[in-house]
């Protein structure tokens, strides 16, 4: 049941991927940081320390003997953020740490560890998207469409996104709802478009979550996954969930795409991080 | 750690990671903790609602007008964002004792409202929860006399 997560060729080795991995989770706790710290109006020693161990411990993860003593300390260092922040920690943060624990837990000479680790993160990847669609249903606030309508009312970004999907008038009535009150509303639309993205926001991670496990429907789903995270990412904008999630999806992809796509990944948090100094930093969180 | 130990650990780490939704699912009903936090993996399932939270001090039973000092109103701030992370986890008694410590009162009334959007209303409902806070000789007594449920 667990071996279901990984490669079905019972010699395929997943050690690049979890290498790709490993540098995106250095590189994502160092990025993730330096955000936290320029977003202070003043310094706060601790903060600071910890950007500074975080980059201290990439540069030494890029070492390959020190590679596993890099990803363990970061780990450390991380339970001790979550410690000293709780319980104000966002939920990707704790999958931060889950990745980096099972990426420590692996013994890079065993094969077999590689693979028991590399299923443990494909399961953990299938759990976390699994239950983004189901608790949506089991709050009930998708099915009508309540959840969208009430971002669409409050944020502009939410808006623009959904603009197409409801008539003009249903509009133009939720966006002068006002506040988020007792008695404020009703956050519903009136719009067949809407109703049935709504609905399928949840049936689709569900239906990936059982896609990545599944060998056969496997990489549909991955990059299926990646559009869906994409596509919510247009209006949520929280660029390192987004980022994480998308890295740990493409561990289970075959072939060896998230190495051919570290680049790309390593440019997106390095401009990330260069427009939050330049003062453009809002943009996503 | 042999591979079977690393085997078994990972078996708990998955089935823990499977189970704790449900738990948080029941915690959030039952004690208001926030669906964005704690690892339930219920981001953008409701809206992430301000809890509101007011301090009222009191003299032989009556409301006095008092402005509360500002390292009151910090404590409160501080204490509105623990509680909407943690619920009635986040318990408000030494806000009121530090209350009944700073302003000149018998008793000091803690309202707290927590928000959220009702399904099947499609609208914003709210229930405010009344705590009076009285010293007694060995401690602090504490009774929930009023829930309004609102609008």
């Amino acid at each position: 049941m667990l071996e279901l997560a990984t490669d079905r060729r019972p010699d395929g080795d997943p050690a690049v991927r979890l290498h790709t991995l490993g540098t995106i989770l250095l590189l994502h706790s160092c990025i993730e940081t330096w955000f936290w710290v320029l977003e202070l109006e003043t310094a706060v020693g601790g903060v600071v320390l910890l950007g500074a161990i975080f980059t201290v411990l990439l540069i030494l993860g890029l070492v390959p003997r020190f590679r596993r003593i890099a990803l363990g300390l970061t780990a450390g260092a991380l339970a001790v953020q979550l410690i000293w922040t709780f319980p104000h920690i966002a939920n990707h943060t704790f999958l931060r740490l889950f990745a980096l624990a099972l990426l420590v837990l692996a013994d890079p000479g065993s094969l077999r560890e590689r693979r028991l680790v590399h299923a443990a993160l494909g399961w953990t990847a299938a759990i976390v998207l699994f239950y983004t669609g189901f608790q949506k249903m089991l709050y009930g606030t998708y099915f009508r469409g309540q959840y969208l309508a009430y971002m669409v009312s409050l944020t502009e970004r939410f808006s623009s996104v959904f603009e197409g999907l409801i008539p003009v008038g249903e509009l133009n009535r939720l966006t002068a709802i006002g506040p988020p009150v007792p008695g404020a509303g009703p956050y519903s639309v009136d719009g067949m478009a809407f109703l049935l993205l709504a609905n399928m926001v949840y049936m689709v991670e569900m239906g990936l979550a059982a896609g990545l496990l599944w060998p056969r429907t496997r990489r549909p789903a991955i990059w299926m996954t990646l559009a869906l995270i994409v596509f919510i990412q247009l209006g949520a904008r929280e660029l390192f969930f987004g980022m994480l999630f998308c890295n740990l999806v493409l561990v289970l992809h075959p072939r060896d795409v998230g190495r051919r796509l570290l680049p790309v990944s390593v440019g997106i948090y390095v401009i990330a991080l260069g427009l939050k100094a330049i003062g453009w930093g809002g943009l996503v969180t | 750690m042999s591979f079977e130990s690393k085997r078994r650990a990972v078996m708990v780490f998955l089935v823990c990671l499977a189970v704790w939704p449900l738990a948080h699912r029941f915690l959030v009903t039952r004690f208001e903790i926030s669906p964005w936090r704690l690892g339930g993996w219920a981001m953008y399932c409701t809206p992430k609602l301000r809890v509101e939270v007011g301090i009222v001090p009191e003299s032989n039973g009556k409301p006095i007008a008092k402005k509360l000092p500002e390292e009151l109103q910090t404590e409160a701030s501080d204490f509105v964002q623990r509680r909407a992370v943690l619920g009635r986890f986040a318990d408000p008694r030494s806000l009121a004792l530090n209350a009944l410590d700073k302003v000149d009162a018998d008793s000091v009334v803690i309202t707290i409202q927590h928000n959220r959007l009702d399904p099947r209303t499609d609208t914003i409902v709210g229930r405010r929860e009344y705590f009076r806070y009285r010293r007694i000789e060995h401690g602090l007594l504490v009774e929930r006399f009023d829930v309004r449920e609102l609008p």
